[in-house]
C-alpha cells in the first residue's frame, strides 16, 4: 500500500488534519488515521485479496457541531461511519472519545461509550423490528443502560422522548409498520435519542425521504443539536442537505478524505476538482440559471483495483502532471488557520 | 389542446384504481397531460402520488387485478391504447414507446447478455437477421457512451456499474427509435456525477432523434434542470401544470410553491458569512390517506392558504396563463 507523504506524525501540529484547535472549541471526537481494510475473495480458489475501504483517514468533531461527509457510493463513507462507533473494527488507527482511545478498549469497557455514541440509520423500513412495537423499540437502550427506574420511569422516559421527535406518546403501543416512512425515521431517531447521547452517525437519514418529510426531518435534527448540544457525523451524498445542516465538510473519495473545511468555504471556493464536479452536478432550483456544468467522464474506480498516485487522476481534467500518476497527495492546509484542506498536487484556485 | 399532430403523446382523463384491503385506491385520478413532439415533460410528485401508476397505466403495463384503467384516452400519434387489441398493443411497447425504469440492477434480465438483451427487442420489432440485429446492438452500446461496445456486447449485467446498466437499459428503449420515451426516475438509482451523465445522454438522444421524452422524477431539481414543461402531481391528481419556466416565476398552486421554497432554501445560492444551521420551510403532515380522501381539496390539511371553499368543494384545473394551470380556489382564471 502506498504511504501518502505525512507532514508529521498523528496529531503532531495544529495543521495535522486530525487536530483540532485546543481551548474552548476541543473535539469531542478525534480520528487519526484510520483504516479499515477488508479481505474479498475474487475467485473461488486462491487467498482473498485486501480491500481498502478507509484509507488513513483523520478528523475531528466538536461539542455540539456537524460534519458533513460527502462522497458516492462505494467510497467508504458508510464503512467510516460504522469504524467510529467501532461497530466495524477498524484495521488501524486511533478513535479518541472524550479524551480515552477506543480503540484499546475492550468490549465491555466501551459499554458506558455505547450509550454516549449511537446511530441512525438509512433505510426506515429496515431499521425497525416489524415485531417490536415503537415504545420497546424505544425503551430498549433506556432498559439496557438502567436510565429510568421502574417500569413507570421507563414509560415516562419513552414518551417524552417520543414526543421530543414529534410523535405522540400513544405511538407506543402500535408497530412500526402503522407509520409513514418520514415518522418511522423519527422513531429511529427517537431510539437513538432515548440514551441521550453526545454523539450521533446518522447514515443518510433523510436520502429514503419525500422532499417534503426530508426538511421536517433535518429540522428536528437541528433542534435536538441545539437542545441536547450533540455532535452529528452526518454522511450524504446529497450535498445541498449537507449544505443545510453541516458546520464544516469531508469530501471522500475511494477511502480517503480529499477535501475537508468549513462549510461556506468548500461550497464558495472548492479546491479539489472531485468537489467541484460534484458541485457543478447538483441540479439548480432556478431554471434560468444555467450553471456550468461539468460532467466527469467515467465512474469512480473499484477500490478492488486502486489507481496508482491520485484516485481521482483517471477521471480528472488536470491529470498530465507526473505527480499525479505516480505518488497520493497529503491533505494539506490550504491557508494557515483556514481549516481547509486538501489532497490535491494542483488545486483549483 | 388536444391536437395529435403537434402533441405526439395526449393523455385525457386517465383514471387508474387499486383494490385493497381497506377499500378502493384511486391511484391516478383524471389525469390529462400533453407531450408535443420531439418535447420533454417532466412528471413531478412524491412517494404515492401516482406518477409511476400513470407511466404505466399508459403502456397498460399494470396487474388487472388488483388494478384497473377505469377510463381516459392515451392518443399515441393519433391512435388510442387503452383501445388496443393486446396483440396490437405489443408492437408499440419498445417500439413507438419505450420506457427506462429506475432500478437499472433489477430491470435487466440476468441470464442473458446485454447483447442478447438488445437483439431480442430489435427482432421481436424487425425483420432483421441475427447478426444484423447484433451490428446495431453494437452500434447502440456505442451510441449511449459505453467503451469498447464490441466486447461489452457480451458482458452480463453484473459485470456492469450501475451508470453503465442504465445505459444499457436507455439502449434497449432507443433500439427501435421510439417517438416517446418514458424515464421513471431513471437517476434516482445512480451517484450525483453518474446521473449529470445519464441526463445528459437522454437530452442528447432527444436532440438528434426527436424522441419526445417523459420524465418521471421525486426531484423538481431534476426535472426543472432537464424539462421545457412540468406537471405536479399529488394524491393521484394534477395538480399544476406548466411551461417550467412560468411553474418557477408564477407557481399557482401552494404544494408548488413549497415544492419550489424547499428547492431554493436547500440551494442557498449566493449566502454570505460563516455557516449557521438553519431551519428549512417544510410542509407539516403528510399526505392524506388514499382510502379516505377528505372532502374538498386533497391538500387541504398541509395548506397555508386554506379556506372555507377548499373545504367545500375540490377546484378544477383553473387557468393562469397560456399552457399554465392549477388546481386552486386562488388561483384567478377560469376553469377548463
Amino acid at each position: 500500500m502506498t504511504q501518502p507523504e505525512q507532514a508529521g506524525g498523528p496529531g503532531a501540529s495544529t495543521t495535522e488534519a486530525g487536530t483540532a484547535p485546543a481551548g474552548k472549541h476541543r473535539a469531542l471526537l478525534q480520528v487519526e488515521r484510520l483504516s479499515k481494510l477488508f479481505p474479498v475473495r475474487t475467485s473461488l480458489f486462491g487467498s482473498p485479496r485486501l480491500v481498502q475501504a478507509v484509507d488513513n483517514v483523520s478528523f475531528y468533531i466538536r461539542h455540539a457541531e456537524t460534519l458533513g461527509l460527502v462522497g458516492e457510493s462505494g467510497c467508504g463513507k458508510t464503512t467510516l461511519g460504522r469504524v467510529v462507533l467501532r461497530l466495524v473494527e477498524p484495521t488501524y488507527g486511533r478513535i479518541t472519545f472524550e479524551g480515552r482511545d477506543l480503540t484499546l478498549l475492550s468490549q465491555r469497557q466501551l459499554r458506558p461509550f455505547r450509550r454516549q455514541m449511537q446511530i441512525v440509520f438509512q433505510d426506515p423500513y429496515a431499521s425497525l423490528n416489524p415485531r417490536m412495537r415503537v415504545g420497546d423499540i424505544v425503551a430498549e437502550g433506556i432498559r439496557i443502560h438502567d436510565l429510568a427506574r421502574g417500569r413507570s420511569g421507563v414509560r415516562d422516559a419513552v414518551a417524552r422522548t417520543l414526543e421530543s421527535v414529534g410523535i405522540p406518546a400513544d405511538a407506543m403501543n402500535r408497530f412500526p409498520h402503522e407509520f409513514s416512512a418520514g415518522e418511522r425515521q423519527r422513531i429511529g431517531i427517537a431510539r437513538a435519542v432515548a440514551v441521550r447521547p453526545s454523539f450521533l452517525v446518522c447514515d443518510e437519514p433523510v436520502s429514503a425521504l419525500d422532499v417534503s418529510v426530508r426538511a421536517q426531518v433535518i429540522n428536528l435534527l437541528i433542534d435536538l443539536q441545539q437542545g441536547q448540544r450533540m455532535s452529528y457525523l452526518f454522511i450524504s451524498h446529497d450535498l445541498s442537505v449537507v449544505r443545510a445542516l453541516c458546520h464544516r465538510v469531508a469530501v471522500m473519495y475511494l477511502g480517503r478524505i480529499v477535501e475537508m473545511g468549513p462549510t461556506e468555504r468548500v461550497f464558495a471556493q472548492p479546491r479539489h476538482p472531485y468537489t467541484r464536479a460534484l458541485l457543478s452536478a447538483v441540479p439548480v432550483a432556478d431554471p434560468d440559471r444555467h450553471r456550468l456544468r461539468i460532467v466527469l467522464e467515467g465512474e469512480p474506480p473499484s477500490p478492488l483495483d486502486p489507481p496508482e498516485g491520485c484516485a481521482f487522476h483517471p477521471r480528472c481534467w488536470k491529470n498530465d502532471h507526473a505527480e499525479c500518476m505516480a505518488r497520493i497527495p497529503t491533505l494539506t492546509e490550504t491557508e494557515p488557520e483556514s481549516h481547509h484542506r486538501v489532497a490535491c498536487w494542483h488545486p483549483e484556485a | 389542446m388536444a391536437d395529435t399532430d403537434r402533441h405526439v403523446l395526449v393523455v385525457r382523463n386517465l383514471a387508474t384504481t387499486f383494490r385493497t384491503e381497506r377499500g378502493i385506491v384511486r391511484a391516478v385520478d383524471d389525469v390529462s397531460f400533453d407531450v408535443p413532439t420531439g418535447g420533454k415533460v417532466g412528471l413531478v410528485g412524491e412517494s404515492g402520488s401516482g406518477k409511476s401508476v400513470t407511466a404505466l397505466s399508459i403502456l397498460r403495463l399494470i396487474d388487472d387485478p388488483p388494478c384497473r384503467i377505469e377510463r381516459g384516452e392515451v392518443l399515441l400519434e393519433g391512435r388510442d391504447l387503452m383501445k388496443l387489441p393486446e396483440r396490437e398493443l405489443r408492437r408499440v411497447r419498445g417500439d413507438r414507446v419505450a420506457m427506462v425504469f429506475q432500478e437499472p440492477m433489477t430491470s435487466l434480465n440476468p441470464v442473458m447478455t446485454v447483447g442478447a438483451q438488445i437483439v431480442e427487442t430489435i427482432r421481436a420489432h424487425r425483420n432483421e437477421s441475427r447478426s444484423q440485429a447484433r451490428d446495431r446492438a453494437v452500434h447502440l452500446l456505442r451510441r449511449v457512451g459505453i467503451p469498447a461496445p464490441e466486447t461489452r456486447v457480451d458482458a452480463w449485467p453484473h459485470e456492469l456499474s450501475g451508470g453503465m446498466r442504465q445505459r444499457v437499459m436507455i439502449a434497449i428503449a432507443l433500439s427501435c427509435s421510439p417517438r416517446v420515451l418514458i424515464a421513471d426516475e431513471p437517476t434516482t438509482a445512480l451517484d450525483v456525477t453518474v446521473q449529470a451523465q445519464v441526463l445528459e445522454l437522454l437530452d442528447e438522444v432527444r436532440r438528434e432523434s426527436g424522441t419526445a421524452t417523459l420524465l418521471i422524477s421525486h426531484d423538481l431539481g431534476v426535472v426543472a434542470s432537464f424539462t421545457e414543461h412540468v406537471v405536479v402531481m399529488y394524491a393521484g391528481r394534477v395538480m399544476e401544470t406548466g411551461p417550467v419556466r412560468d411553474l418557477f416565476h408564477n407557481p399557482g398552486h401552494p404544494y408548488t410553491q413549497a415544492l419550489i421554497d424547499g428547492l431554493k432554501a436547500l440551494t442557498r445560492p449566493d449566502e454570505q458569512g460563516p455557516f449557521a444551521p438553519r431551519k428549512l420551510p417544510s410542509l407539516p403532515g403528510r399526505a392524506p390517506d388514499r382510502t379516505s380522501l377528505p372532502r374538498g381539496c386533497r391538500f387541504q390539511d398541509r395548506c397555508a392558504r386554506v379556506f372555507d371553499a377548499c373545504r367545500e368543494q375540490e377546484p378544477g384545473m383553473r387557468s393562469i396563463a397560456a399552457d399554465h394551470a392549477a388546481r386552486c380556489w386562488l388561483v384567478g382564471g377560469e376553469s377548463i
